[in-house]
């Protein structure tokens, strides 16, 4: 393991959650099942998150399409009295009355435009939605694999992944996880919840030490 | 059918275990490669113990290869084969290991603490080792009682990993060392940390010694510390001596144990200053041994006929201390560190407010207030000298009520008792109780002259009847 491989291994784990978040498609399930075997390749198993991340990924690749999209809809979507379980950071961080979701979404924004990134044109999630906030992760991963292969400095990229998960993912990923779990509406859900879960809880440590890493003698 | 797999290389030669009811298989190589472990473990198999050269062995791989296998790698038992002085101390390890671990409860991805492989070399550029992982705590919400002013594990906890925020206390793991101080000195046993649960520690000290032909010696050793092979002593891991109790060094003996020990951190001592915790403790364990009787053994003895169980449970140190003193009748013992405590209240400056009663943790003490008075009692079987009663207590400077942290066995035998009764004061009006006597009393001392005709008002009449 070499933390190229980590940083790898770290974007695809980001890359797959945030697609299981996405609405669901034929690609993303099919996606899911080769994942498993690619993390290997990468050392998953050295990870602590690695049986959660590993039950999530079957649980996509098992799911039907349409039983998917139902329980997308019915979680992430629209409900009676409002959506189960708000997919967007702004619900959880924020009280539209008080105008706080557009401070927010800019916020958000602007912070990713400083990481050098910008919402797809074709996206149809939001910038504050769980699957766009695991994607600015994935990229900030995929920036760190780059910069491991050119032998180049990572300290500041590495840094901008602890900001973006002190800042955001930790502040109401896991309460959001906490949610779906409890909904229990498809299994591919509920693993990906605790997949999420157990995944931020180990950034959350390991984040820290790879920039302790990073700004440490060479 | 458990299995124990062991590492059949140098630096000491293979060893032939004999570990009942396991299937013990020899490998080559399994300190350094343990990745062969996936072919060496049938399927389905639910206890794992690994028999290997700690100095040698790669914690973080043998983790990794055990995940790989669907164990939770916490689950899995390590012996250290060079803390052992042959087969017949290693076979014991094992089976005591497969005894500690059968009492695993599992982990949830809170509850690991995630060290950096201290393996990794700049050699091979940017190449890292496996990580290990560690339990850490994990505070069960509805057990806590911060929100009653509980800030024991706050205040012991060495790097400032727990914090009290909102009548909550806040965990930091990434501060968190998992030392497991928080985790014996929790009041109400609200810590939990699967590294270091007690029945498990217990169940693997009981089998070490219930299997041992010989006397048998239990020597409490830190994670990091490596203590030489001694015949006659076996090693029990925890996370950090620091974290051992009076009640925890003296329940060996009453499992059986001929002696008890703690060592701890190597000759650098202890970076959080937790060997100075351990002393203390050990002093304060030396001095009851002392008090008790001048052979350990003869205690062991004394105490082993014994068959409870939950000697390391939380808030059991008072337990422990009953069934060692056991014969002697009177005898009373003063300690710096125990979690047991006496509570004396002075009844010429307790007010009897009940407020060391409302945050009391463990129901210690208890007030019962009716119509005519004010009845406060404490048990000292369950009172864990935490301490919170003196703390909180508006008379502290006049001595109202004092802790101390010890042991009486007079005391302990009549269990609960009457500690003070104060009287109210009746309203004049509906005859509700207005506030105990003592207290009025000294609102009036404190208000001086110009008492009288507040005084008059709130001593005559309940809260509902002063508008009247």
């Amino acid at each position: 393991m070499t933390l190229e491989s980590l940083s790898r291994l770290r974007q695809g784990v980001y890359r797959l959650l945030g697609a299981g978040f996405s609405y669901p498609t034929a690609e993303i399930i099919s996606a899911a099942g080769g994942a498993t075997t690619l993390f290997e390749g990468l050392g998953v198993f050295d990870y602590a998150f690695a049986p959660d991340v590993a039950k999530a990924a079957a649980a996509l690749a098992n799911a039907k399409l349409d039983n998917l999209g139902v329980a997308y809809v019915s979680l992430f979507e629209a409900g009676v009295g409002g959506v189960a379980c708000s997919p967007h950071e702004t619900a959880h961080r924020s009280d539209a009355r008080t105008g706080e979701v557009p401070v927010l979404q800019a916020e958000l924004k602007r912070t990713v435009l400083r990481y050098g990134l910008r919402l797809a044109d074709s996206s149809e999630d939001l910038v504050d939605h769980v699957a766009t906030e695991l994607h600015v992760m994935a990229m900030l991963c995929h920036r760190q694999t780059q910069l491991h292969a050119a032998s180049a400095p990572v300290g500041r990229v590495v840094s901008s992944q602890l900001e973006f998960l002190n800042s955001h993912l930790l502040q109401w990923v896991p309460g959001f996880a906490r949610l779906v779990q409890a909904k229990k509406r498809h299994p591919a859900y509920t693993a990906l919840a605790e997949a999420v879960s157990a995944f931020l809880v180990h950034e959350r440590q390991l984040v820290p030490l790879l920039v302790t890493e990073a700004e440490g003698p060479p | 059918m458990s299995t124990v797999l062991v590492c059949a290389d140098d630096p000491s030669p293979a060893v032939t275990l004999e570990v009942p009811e396991a299937n013990v298989v020899a490998v080559d190589n399994l300190c350094t490669s343990p990745k062969q472990i996936a072919t060496k473990v049938p399927e389905g198999e639910a206890l794992l113990v690994l028999a290997v050269h700690r100095e040698v062995a790669d914690r973080g791989a043998i983790q990794s290869a055990a995940r790989q296998l669907g164990f939770d790698p916490l689950s899995v038992g390590i012996v250290d084969l060079s803390a052992t002085t042959g087969a017949a101390q290693a076979s014991l390890a094992c089976e005591a290991n497969l005894a500690r671990i059968s009492r695993f409860s599992g982990s949830v991805p809170q509850q690991v603490k995630l060290l950096p492989n201290q393996r990794k070399t700049r050699k091979a550029f940017l190449s890292l080792g496996a990580p290990v992982y560690v339990g850490a705590p994990m505070i069960d919400g509805p057990s806590c009682v911060a929100d009653q002013g509980c800030k024991l594990c706050v205040t012991e906890c060495p790097t400032d990993a727990l914090s009290s925020t909102g009548g909550a206390v806040a965990y930091d793991v990434t501060k968190c060392v998992a030392c497991g101080i928080c985790v014996t000195t929790c009041p109400t046993g609200a810590i939990e940390n699967p590294s270091v649960d007690p029945g498990a520690v217990e169940a693997e000290i009981q089998t070490a010694v219930n299997r041992s032909p010989d006397p048998l010696g239990i020597r409490f050793r830190c994670r990091d510390s490596v203590v030489a092979a001694e015949s006659g002593w076996y090693q029990v891991e925890v996370p950090c001596t620091g974290m051992l109790t009076v009640g925890w060094a003296f329940a060996p003996l009453l499992l059986g144990a001929a002696h008890v020990d703690a060592v701890p951190c190597g000759a650098g001592g202890c970076g959080l200053g937790n060997d100075e915790r351990l002393e203390k403790t050990m002093r304060d364990v030396a001095t009851a041994v002392e008090t008790i009787s001048t052979d350990a053994s003869d205690l062991a003895r004394s105490a082993s006929a014994s068959v409870h169980q939950g000697w390391l449970n939380h808030g059991s140190t008072g337990r422990v201390l009953s069934q060692v003193t056991g014969a002697h009748a009177v005898l009373s013992m003063t300690f710096d560190t125990a979690d047991v405590g006496m509570i004396n209240i002075d009844p010429s400056t307790c007010t009897a407010c009940e407020m060391c009663a409302q945050i009391c943790p463990t129901d210690a003490l208890r007030s019962a207030p009716n119509v005519t008075g004010v009845r406060i009692s404490f048990d000292p079987q369950i009172c864990v000298g935490c301490g919170q009663c003196v703390a909180t207590c508006p008379e502290l400077e006049h001595g109202a009520i004092e802790l101390k942290r010890g042991f009486d066995v007079s005391e302990w035998a009549a269990a609960r008792r009457e500690v003070r009764y104060e009287p109210t004061a009746a309203c004049e009006i509906c005859g509700e109780p207005v506030a105990p006597a003592a207290m009025l009393s000294r609102i009036k001392e404190m208000l001086g002259e110009e008492a009288t005709e507040t005084m008059a008002l709130v001593s005559r009449r309940c809260i509902n009847c002063r508008g009247r």
